[in-house]
């Protein structure tokens, strides 16, 4: 008896939680006929690719801003990564009463939503503009740049630097090591997994901007595709569903294959907590 | 030198951190304090602010806890039956999928006529529900894998009961998890702008108005008195919540994360 | 197991999504860099135009006869071709006899078995006449016995053997037997008289008949055939049309020819679109022409005109200079020049006709357009219908053919060196 709740509690569970990824599926393999109908359906009747026929060949704009996507969430990456674990490096191993206090500026920062923070970025651009004479407003750069700046990274890692023994930091130290060469060869080696779990999260993140390529890109040529399918559902709600899936495809796959990885760390930081 | 050597590691993100958050945002503050009407008796004034501020008060004191304890309960309860892995992936995977791609789903929800008498901010609870307690739920997971069951045996072999355990023992002792919990739901509540965005548009109902649809409107026009006089509002409301979190958990305490 | 199975799904479910996003950037790399390129010009400036129309006409003849045949015909060969000029007394068409005569026609058979009828007659008569001969044969020969007997009898009288009555009766009847032989003989005379014409009148029914059996005698057409069953023409004809097939059923065509005999029966046919006709006719345009190669042009004489529902025949007059120069069925040229103004003037190469390139037919021209788009600025062609006005060397001057055409004005933008291969809406790229 208690077997068979378990179960059906389950299955609750995994139903309502994956019910919109599945039906975002399940549409995607429907016809053009089928979506005009605007009732709630969760079959295809006829199962078919039509949709994605039709977004990789007539109506491939859609893998222009794909590529838009990728290239800003590269960014963001790239950037972030040289940023905050040199920042994270710094606050986990400077302990000051500067550093603690710049720490909860940070934080701080961390917890703004982000019309909060698009507003001084918008004031900064328009005086660049004004001052230097060089165009950021409406590309890529102008997104990736708060992007890389994000203080989420920092807030991260440092966590996980911290969890650290400190006895490998002394060991090394003892060798003779530089704090360059501690941080390549002892705490980036150690963390590997927070990095690729914090790469994930930047990821998602970033796969998902939507706040800040409104008010900084104005052309759609340059936009990405998380702005692109709001236009889409009014105008070609064929192919919507087809670039849904197509946009949930690569973060749905490296979520898979870091998924063990994560199981690793989430057992390392339980190993260490205890 | 020594002191000074680790800076350099800081650098490039002060820099960028300053100048492009603190350092424009100090100098907007003259668009504030220094206007030639009150900005802060115009946002007062202006129904669009009240009424947001009203939502977003209201959606962040219901909807936080919640978040928060269902994602303990589920954690919970996967790791006291033992539920199996698919569970887990279910509930982490929602936390994945980008805004826009559901929005099809949940666009055709809160069109269809069963919702019609659903007061909107529910409906976007309930998204946010579903988005983030996969957060809250990987804390608490990890939270409870971490636990020393021995305390936890005492208790039982003390003779209190199932609940009495739960209460008055596992959750002080998670309250380092709670207190993460806590934050990073503040945290998405504040990122639900992208599902409102992405499902409702850039002008949604009234009822689900919140502060982040205000202040972005504002920002399209660009209308920085007003703009500058919410968002100030807004960080000195976060700044009291974080002060707040962060001296109930020493309080409650176990070392924190700072 | 399930959790296998549902891997494996997975797995296919992420190839199958991958593959479609190699697709889509493929094709998105063709669309972006496989445009074809075009050359962008604008109208031309200076909009007058000369503007030259040419057409073509042909040599023919004033006359023109077809010849139909009246029976089934069985040709062996034919000896002309069609377009070719044939000398007086040339060879048209041979019949073939074996095949004509002894045919299972039931015509001919019927005119064989009338020749047979006559034939026959002939025979009768003939020995009729032969009968009558021997009749008289035999009158002859009774009367002289008669005459024998009467002497003999008178002899005997005059020894005393036998009366005067006895002689008398033997007179008598050498007498009748005398007249009857005479009788025989004059109706024998007129009998072969009788009997010459009706032979006389057989046999010419039998020679028109042999006649028709072997072929037709046509007075009118100067068509004559022999008893070989050779057909010739007595003129020096123009063929224009020879029935190619061995075997001609009754009423079919098999010849059309034009005589001409001599220059004066020629004249230059044309066929004109309405606008050319109205220039030259009205408007008294300069008419010019020239036979292939010759440059010399020489000016001409309208003659008459045919009107029909979608063109106009002009019949040019040959001066008799020209008539020289010219033989039936040649094809010559013709042009028509003016010089106008037009509102619209574009390059020649700018312009992709509909049929040929001439004043009155339509013709496409492609004006480039841009616009800003997901990827990025793109430039796509617009095609419009125009009507050509007129043609000149190098330019054409156009107008919109229908309402929702674009006009094209001074700051238009239009793809030089268009060809059939530009569509409307494609993407191009514009090189200087």
């Amino acid at each position: 008896m208690k077997k068979f709740t378990v179960k059906l509690l389950s299955a609750f569970i995994i139903i309502v939680f994956i019910f919109p990824i599945l039906y975002t599926i399940s549409h995607s393999f429907m016809d053009g006929y089928q979506l005009k109908n605007n009732e709630v359906e969760i079959v295809p009747e006829i199962f078919n690719i039509q949709q994605y026929y039709e977004i990789s060949v007539e109506k491939n704009e859609y893998f222009k801003l794909y590529i838009n996507s990728a290239i800003m969430t590269a960014g963001v990456l790239l950037g972030q990564m040289i940023v905050s674990i040199g920042a994270a490096y710094y606050f986990s191993v400077k302990k000051s009463r500067y550093s603690e206090v710049l720490f909860l500026i940070y934080t701080f920062f961390m917890l703004l939503p982000l019309q909060i923070t698009l507003i001084p970025n918008v004031l900064l651009y328009n005086s660049i503009e004004r001052y230097l004479g060089l165009r950021l407003f409406n590309t890529q750069f102008a997104v990736i740049l708060p992007g890389v700046f994000s203080t989420l990274g920092v807030f991260f890692l440092k966590q996980f630097f911290e969890s650290m023994p400190q006895s490998y930091y002394e060991i090394a130290k003892i060798d003779g090591a530089s704090d360059l060469e501690i941080l390549l060869h002892v705490v980036l080696p150690y963390s590997k997994n927070a990095i690729a779990a914090l790469c994930l999260l930047i990821f998602i993140e970033n796969w998902n901007l939507i706040e800040q390529p409104i008010i900084f890109l104005s052309s759609m040529s340059k936009m990405p595709v998380s702005i692109y399918l709001n236009t889409l559902y009014s105008s070609y709600r064929e192919i919507f569903y087809a670039g849904s899936v197509l946009f949930m495809f690569p973060v749905i796959y490296v979520f898979m294959k870091i998924r063990d990885k994560l199981k690793v760390m989430v057992l390392k930081i339980s190993d260490e907590g205890r | 030198m020594k002191k000074y050597s680790m800076m350099k590691y800081i650098l490039p993100s002060i820099f960028g951190v300053a100048f492009l958050n603190l350092v424009p945002f100090i100098i907007a503050q003259k668009y504030v304090f220094f206007s030639s009407g009150g900005s802060f008796t115009d946002i007062f004034s202006n129904m669009g602010f009240i009424i947001s501020i009203k939502n977003t008060a209201v959606f962040m004191s219901v909807f936080i806890p919640l978040a928060v304890i269902i994602g303990f309960v589920t954690a919970f309860l996967t790791e006291y039956l033992k539920l199996s892995f698919w569970v887990q992936a279910a509930v982490i995977l929602p936390i994945t999928v980008p805004a826009s791609s559901v929005s099809g789903f949940f666009r055709e929800i809160a069109a269809s006529s069963a919702l019609e008498n659903i007061n909107g901010l529910f409906i976007v609870g309930f998204i946010f529900l579903w988005s983030c307690i996969g957060y809250t739920y990987i804390i608490f997971l990890i939270s409870l894998k971490n636990r020393d069951k021995s305390i936890e045996e005492a208790a039982y072999l003390d003779g209190s009961g199932t609940l009495r355990t739960i209460f008055s023992i596992m959750l002080p002792l998670h309250s380092e998890a709670l207190v993460l919990a806590v934050i990073v739901s503040t945290y998405n509540s504040l990122k639900i702008f992208r599902m409102t965005y992405a499902i409702f548009g850039e002008y949604p109902d009234y009822r689900m108005f919140m502060i982040q649809n205000f202040l972005h409107l504002k920002l399209k026009e660009l209308s920085l008195d007003t703009l500058m006089a919410g968002a100030d509002i807004l960080l000195a409301f976060i700044f009291i919540l974080l002060f707040f979190i962060l001296r109930s958990g020493r309080k409650h305490k176990i070392k924190m994360s700072l | 197991m399930v959790s296998g199975l549902f891997d494996r799904i997975l797995k296919i479910f992420f190839i199958f999504l991958s593959i479609v996003i190699i697709i889509g950037f493929v094709f998105l790399a063709i669309r972006n860099y496989i445009m074809p390129e075009v050359t962008a010009t604008k109208p031309l400036e200076n909009s007058t135009l000369i503007k030259k129309d040419y057409f073509t006409g042909r040599v023919i003849s004033r006359e023109t006869i077809e010849v139909k045949a009246d029976r089934k015909l069985y040709i062996e060969e034919i000896n002309v071709k069609s377009s070719q000029i044939v000398e007086p007394g040339s060879k048209i068409i041979t019949l073939d006899m074996s095949r004509q005569s002894l045919n299972t026609d039931t015509e001919a058979v019927e005119l064989q078995n009338q020749i047979k009828l006559y034939e026959i007659e002939k025979l009768n008569l003939k020995s009729q006449m032969n009968n009558r001969e021997a009749s008289v044969q035999r009158a002859l020969e009774s009367y002289n016995k008669a005459k024998e007997e009467y002497e003999s009898t008178s002899y005997l009288y005059e020894n005393g053997i036998v009366t005067k009555e006895d002689l008398d009766s033997k007179n008598d009847s050498a007498e009748e037997l005398r007249k009857s032989y005479e009788r025989e003989v004059s109706s024998l005379k007129s009998e072969t008289e009788i009997y010459a014409m009706n032979l006389n009148r057989i046999d010419s029914e039998i020679n028109i008949l042999l006649g028709k059996l072997h072929g037709k005698v046509n007075e009118e057409n100067k068509i004559t055939v022999d008893s070989e069953g050779v057909y010739f023409l007595s003129d020096m004809v123009y063929i224009d049309y020879i029935i190619d097939k061995k075997i001609v059923e009754e009423g079919e065509t098999v010849i059309r020819y034009s005589i001409c005999n001599s220059n004066s029966d020629l004249y230059i046919e044309a066929y004109l679109d309405r606008d050319v006709y109205d220039d030259i006719f009205n408007k008294r345009y300069s008419v010019y022409f020239w036979k292939n190669d010759e440059r010399k042009k020489e000016s001409l004489n309208i003659q008459s005109v045919r009107s029909f529902p979608d063109h106009n025949e002009l019949i040019f007059s040959l001066r008799d200079e020209l008539r020289e120069k010219v033989y039936i069925s040649d094809v010559v040229r013709f042009m028509v020049q003016s010089e106008e103004n037009y509102e619209c003037v574009v390059q020649k190469t700018a312009v992709v006709p509909v049929g040929e390139m001439k004043s009155g037919n339509y013709c496409y021209i492609y004006t480039i357009e841009s616009e800003e788009s997901i990827l990025g600025q793109i430039n796509y062609l617009k095609q419009g219908e125009y009507k050509i006005l007129a043609v000149g060397d190098n330019t054409v001057a156009v107008e919109a053919s229908q309402t929702n055409t674009t006009r094209i004005d001074r700051n238009s933008i239009i793809a030089n060196y268009a060809s059939a291969v530009l569509e409307n809406e494609m993407r191009v790229r514009i090189i200087k």
